[in-house]
């Protein structure tokens, strides 16, 4: 998966528009990336790349790029 | 762990709301632009788009109390026959005695009976079928009564602000009575179900009791991850090694109840355990998660009208503990009453 296939994946996670996110914002600043947001990043995970995420690996993502780094098979 | 019941059946279903159902948008989502966009997006990931809240006097016992009479009522059932009352909540009337003893007198039921309150949130349905079931089995006892539910709003109604935990947005009200019947013909009720502590603080209410008095009491304490990786993750293990232990496979099913913790839950075990989205009854748009209700709730609100006679059922509760519970059994879904609407409640001397 290239990166811009991983960033257009977590778009439609976050639920915001196409080529909002970038791999260096900081995932504080972004509006969408609330509780909910972060539970369905975890089944992003689990039915894309069969990773389950703990909630220690959710607290320790300050940017879009470490979620990005994650998103292998 | 597992268990089997024998010569028992699920006799019948009822469950009861309190008479008024708010929508989360009428009430939270039309203040602002801000708020909307929270709510929509709380009802696409949740699934919830409103719950009936009980007025000030009315708690659950009272919704469990219309249940019951309605079975009682309609089946023409022996009083002095009732042999078991269990009543599921975490928020029962009083802080003693239980309120299962409460409702024996409202309702009419002879002294040859044990009646008792378990402490169980989500798993309380299929927990509390295993505990009324059991004792059954070695008792002279010929009919038992389960009811479940919770007065959840009570406690949880947000004030005006939308600062709120939206979590607490996922809670409804309502009450349950199954009535279990002795049966020599009836199918075996197989039971699996897990219990782990360890994770007790998972979801909590640590304050106003006894260990911890002196804080406010209305708290809860979510620990949203831990709860729904173990939901997705777990959850589906068992229901895939009970179906294992009896041969089947999800096509064996007509339906598949969940307890209605949240859409985005549901839909994962759905998919771990082969079931099709339309085998799994969901009620949760219009109830929101009912705790040890939502799954006779559900019940209720899709096969009251369904006259499909004996039907192959897997249930699973999950949640605090935490602990989780499934079981396979049959019911008859003519045997499942429409819901009842009330806003009646009991007038105690306090």
């Amino acid at each position: 998966m290239t990166e811009k296939e991983k960033l257009e994946l977590l778009e439609e996670t976050f639920e915001t528009d196409e080529g909002s996110l970038n791999p260096d914002m900081k995932l504080e600043e972004i509006e969408e990336y609330d509780s909910m947001t972060k539970l369905s990043l975890i089944v992003m995970f689990d039915d894309e790349f069969g990773k389950k995420i703990s909630g220690d690996q959710i607290k320790s993502f300050v940017y879009v790029k470490d979620i990005l780094e994650l998103m292998e098979k | 762990m597992e268990s089997c019941i024998r010569g028992i059946s699920i006799e019948a279903v009822s469950a009861a709301v309190p008479d008024r159902w708010l929508s989360l948008a009428d009430q939270f989502g039309n203040t602002s632009d801000a708020n909307r966009k929270i709510i929509k997006k709380f009802t696409k990931n949740t699934g919830v788009e409103g719950r009936f809240v009980s007025t000030y006097n009315q708690v659950n016992s009272d919704w469990c109390y219309a249940a019951a009479k309605k079975i009682i009522e309609d089946k023409k059932i022996d009083k002095n026959s009732i042999g078991v009352i269990v009543y599921v909540t975490q928020t029962s009337d009083y802080r003693k005695p239980s309120t299962a003893t409460v409702l024996q007198y409202r309702l009419g039921i002879g002294e040859d009976c044990i009646a008792f309150d378990v402490n169980l949130g989500c798993s309380g349905y299929v927990c509390g079928l295993n505990i009324v079931g059991s004792i059954m089995m070695e008792s002279k006892a010929q009919y038992g009564l389960l009811m479940c539910g919770e007065t959840a709003s009570r406690d949880k109604i947000p004030t005006d602000s939308i600062e709120f935990n939206t979590g607490k947005l996922l809670f409804g009200d309502a009450g349950s009575a199954t009535l279990l019947k002795k049966d020599i013909m009836a199918k075996n009720i197989n039971f699996m179900y897990k219990t782990d502590g360890s994770r007790y603080n998972a979801l909590i209410a640590p304050w106003g009791f006894y260990r911890n008095p002196y804080k406010s009491a209305d708290i809860d304490i979510t620990d949203d991850i831990a709860v729904f990786n173990f939901s997705t993750n777990e959850v589906p293990v068992l229901i895939n090694e009970l179906m294992g232990k009896m041969g089947c496979t999800a096509e064996d099913y007509d339906y598949l109840v969940l307890h209605q913790s949240n859409k985005l839950i549901m839909s994962q075990i759905e998919k771990k355990t082969g079931f099709s989205s339309d085998k799994s009854i969901k009620a949760i748009d219009k109830f929101a998660n009912t705790s040890s209700a939502s799954i006779p709730v559900s019940l209720v609100e899709k096969l009251a009208l369904v006259n499909n006679g004996v039907s192959h059922f897997m249930l699973c509760g999950y949640g605090i503990g935490l602990s989780w519970c499934a079981v396979d059994c049959y019911m008859n879904v003519d045997n499942v009453y429409p819901l009842i609407k009330t806003d009646e409640y009991y007038e105690d001397d306090y």
